[in-house]
């Protein structure tokens, strides 16, 4: 189980000590897919870091587990069974999408068939990709799914993924939310996923709408989803429930 | 399958380019010896001057070649990597200013030897301990290291921080070597200097002992550690989020590699470039995957020794040139027709 309690994070801007995340308390629950949207700024891929250990909270704590895992390193997560997607893939270079997989897997040797299913499950063709080098000949889209597969490797507890959907094609998309729903339907893992994508966000047992640094709206994909609506004017969220008030 | 097979014969190319070096470095030389009398005296028959050339000139030399050659090149991959910076090699940690300072320190202020005559003339010439200068060398080699290590470890190892620090501390050895050299002897002032130059001729099975000491482990855990060195190719972050601990990677990476430098520059003087250069031209050739880097820079960097070596011996006439600065003479050329040609196996 994860549990965030009152967690805060701020950093010095030009403007004055400006607050990313205020006061933000959640559990998730073991093998649940929660998602996370809302507005850009509004927190959500900092929340998601604060959880994988990229940054850490100017305040509060998060509980991995029942273990307060606040100071440990990305690293020490990591063995902890957490695995973290960046919204921008990282530029691997000179190294074999098998031999990738192999490294975030953990083993001396992954077998053959098992780095294809990890590819399979992006919607990669492996015997395309199997001996390829990860290199700038490949597209970003393309990087971002050998991250994604890398991260299944992993075989992870917590998998968070930042925006899993971006720059890949609908094909891929449509293979990647069918891995995602497998995954979830197999109970292998709890899931944090941040999307704007209705087909993932369908997916969520719960929604949260991150908006100002704190968990502006909470529920279920029925009670979240009517609530949102996108301005015409600005192209800015407005969240039904705030707006009222 | 096609890269590991270029892989395997750039590696067996290498090595054999090395083997036949080596054989030149050991069968040619200004005393014209042929090649039977050089076979002969390697087994301790024929002349005692022979014998002698062969066994305690030549064999510690071409050792010296293929040792320093190798944990130079791979120290400058280990750092290159781990401080994700193309342009890291042993000098930017300031092990090779560390290592001048104590030689300079040892040659100029103890006479080469330690608290014995002082700065003066006698000294010089009694060579009160021959190992006195490189042991300084080591010394303060390795304190430098820890000084940096130890100061890099409040910013967590950040690379850009190492970096900074070994270039700030580097200059602090450079300004009080500068202020040694000005108040030495002209004596004193002609043996640091000399020091300096980077020269296989100080080679003895000793040193060449004490640079394997610190090159076979080294080697060893490097190409051990080849898989972590990949993931961290991806970023910092990517590789902790594979599980791998960078910042003690980092420490003991660039610990381990600034051992091997020093016990290689207090050895045998400053050899530059060799960190650079030999990294660049394998990643060049057979990408950055350092299951297959490791051991080409490890061949590359002994080859470019022995090449500089039979050059500078060549040249010479009779006497050998400083093995440093043909190192660069040699080797900055072949880095810059490499990094000018189009063929792209990888980006340095």
């Amino acid at each position: 189980m994860l549990e965030l309690k009152n967690i805060h994070y701020s950093v010095d801007a030009p403007e004055g000590r400006t607050e990313i995340l205020r006061g933000v308390s959640l559990v998730i629950p073991d093998k649940k897919l929660i998602v996370l949207t809302g507005p850009n700024g509004g927190g959500k891929t900092t929340l998601a870091k604060a959880i994988m250990g990229l940054v850490t909270p100017t305040g509060g704590s998060i509980l991995w587990n029942g273990e307060d895992v606040t100071g440990l390193s990305i690293t020490e997560r990591a063995r902890r069974g957490i695995s973290y997607g960046f919204q921008q893939p990282p530029r691997f270079k000179g190294i074999r999408v098998k031999d990738l997989l192999t490294i975030a897997s953990g083993q001396k040797f992954l077998p053959r068939g098992e780095a294809c299913r990890y590819l399979t499950q992006v919607g990669l063709c492996a015997a395309d990709y199997l001996d390829r080098e990860v290199d700038s000949a490949l597209s970003g889209g393309e990087v971002k799914r050998i991250e994604i597969a890398t991260i299944l490797a992993r075989q992870p507890q917590l998998m968070i993924l930042d925006e899993p959907e971006a720059g890949i094609d609908l094909w891929s998309f449509a293979r990647l939310t069918e891995t995602f729903e497998e995954i979830h339907a197999r109970q292998d893992c709890t899931m944090v996923i941040i999307s704007h994508q209705e087909r993932i966000i369908s997916l969520a047992d719960e929604i949260l709408v991150i908006d100002k640094g704190v968990i502006a709206r909470r529920g279920t994909r029925d009670e979240v989803f009517a609530d949102i609506v996108h301005s015409t004017t600005g192209g800015c969220p407005v969240i039904y429930g705030e707006a009222k008030k | 399958m096609k890269a590991r097979s270029r892989a395997r014969h750039v590696i067996a190319a290498l090595a054999l380019a090395v083997l036949v070096m080596a054989l030149v470095c050991l069968f040619v030389g200004a005393s014209r010896m042929s090649l039977s009398d050089g076979v002969a005296a390697l087994f301790g028959k024929g002349s005692a001057a022979n014998v002698r050339i062969l066994r305690s000139i030549r064999v510690p030399r071409v050792l010296a070649a293929l040792i320093a050659g190798a944990a130079l090149s791979v120290s400058g991959l280990v750092m290159q990597t781990t401080l994700s910076n193309a342009m890291a090699s042993p000098s930017t940690m300031g092990v090779s200013n560390a290592a001048v300072f104590g030689a300079n320190l040892s040659i100029i202020v103890f006479a080469g030897g330690f608290l014995s005559t002082g700065n003066n003339l006698a000294g010089y010439t009694a060579g009160v301990n021959p190992f006195a200068a490189s042991v300084t060398a080591f010394l303060f080699s390795a304190l430098s290291i820890l000084l940096i290590l130890a100061l890099c470890r409040v910013k967590a190892f950040s690379p850009n921080v190492v970096v900074l620090a070994g270039i700030a501390v580097g200059a602090v050895w450079t300004a009080a070597t500068t202020l040694l050299q000005f108040y030495a002897t002209d004596v004193g002032l002609s043996a640091a200097v000399v020091w300096n130059f980077g020269d296989l001729g100080r080679a003895t099975y000793k040193t060449d002992l004490l640079m394997l000491c610190a090159a076979a482990p080294g080697l060893a855990v490097f190409s051990a550690l080849a898989w972590r060195y990949n993931a961290l190719l991806s970023g910092d972050a990517a590789a902790g989020s594979m599980g791998v601990n960078v910042s003690r990677l980092r420490f003991f990476s660039l610990l381990l590699a600034s051992l091997m430098t020093a016990a290689c520059v207090s050895s045998l003087g400053v050899i530059g470039f060799v960190g650079v250069i030999c990294p660049h031209v394998a990643k060049r050739l057979l990408g950055q995957d350092h299951r297959v880097s490791i051991p080409a820079s490890a061949l590359m960097g002994s080859l470019l020794l022995l090449c500089a070596d039979a050059f500078s011996r060549s040249l010479g006439s009779g006497s050998a040139l400083p093995v440093g600065a043909i190192t660069s003479l040699l080797g900055a050329p072949f880095f810059l027709a490499i990094i000018f040609s189009r063929k792209e196996h990888g980006q340095c």
